[in-house]
């Protein structure tokens, strides 16, 4: 006996797909979740080049997007309306990151103008900034190599990051992404050479 | 609302979006299947909740 003929949930119109999600239909919410996933995962990889970070605004993506999903009304396609908040995100993320560059950055020059020269230093501060070195070091080694050439390049050669993502053929986004990453990674590893034990 | 804020780009910028999947980069399995479980929860408890007034 033939069964009547079912459609298919991954042949399925966006929009279907939308009311059979506000129905509690789980196939129907898996066909858009596996329609959409590749393409804001890639566009969120593409933008900031980094594994964690793609990952991360998928999630606030998807999550905006099913949180409001009541709320679309289907006056936008659904890929138009998916990619406005993928968008949002990646920058929102990209805003977050330089801010928290800037501050690093900030804190980096208060601690250079509050340094007293080296050569002034007792024996025990010298070994403190040996050990901090010898952290800093370490945490360079702990990165990808041109993570490593990246850093080096702003920081011993104090090149513009224009010229540094022109050398390397990657974005400046990219290459403040990076710089920021292998700073926190530094600034962690100091401090927790130094941190009190509990 | 939420709709108009968030169409605000071009053809060009969607076909990146669209052209994204070519790019060369291998999902975590795990990470996908998390974020599924977890969407799918969200899309369960907004059904329980009450609904006030879509836009």
């Amino acid at each position: 006996m033939r069964r009547p003929a079912r459609p298919v949930v991954h042949a399925l119109s966006d929009a279907d797909l939308v009311d059979g999600i506000r129905a509690g239909d789980q196939s129907a919410f898996t066909a858009l979740y596996e329609r959409y996933f590749d393409r804001v995962y890639h566009f969120s990889y593409a933008r900031l080049r980094h594994r964690a970070d793609a990952e991360e605004v998928a999630q606030e993506t998807f999550i905006a997007a099913f949180r409001s999903i009541d709320a679309y009304c289907g006056r936008s396609a659904l890929l138009s309306w998916i990619y406005g908040i993928a968008k949002n995100t990646v920058n929102n993320h990209l805003r977050r990151v330089r801010a928290q560059e800037q501050r690093i950055e900030r804190a980096e020059a208060e601690l250079v103008r509050n340094a007293h020269s080296f050569e002034a230093c007792s024996p025990e501060e010298h070994a403190n900034y040996r050990r901090c070195a010898d952290a800093a070091l370490r945490s360079l080694d702990s990165v990808s190599g041109w993570q490593a050439e990246v850093f080096a390049l702003r920081h011993f050669e104090n090149l513009p990051i224009q010229d540094i993502a022109d050398r390397m053929s990657r974005s400046n986004d990219a290459i403040r992404s990076s710089l920021f990453r292998v700073k926190r990674l530094i600034v962690e590893a100091v401090g927790s050479e130094f941190a009190c034990p509990d | 609302m939420l709709e108009d804020m968030l169409t605000d780009f071009s053809i060009d910028e969607l076909r990146e979006f669209l052209e994204a999947d070519l790019v060369d980069v291998n999902v975590d399995p795990e990470f996908k299947e998390r974020l599924r479980k977890q969407l799918w929860n969200i899309v369960q408890e907004q059904a329980r909740t009450p609904r006030g007034g879509a836009h």
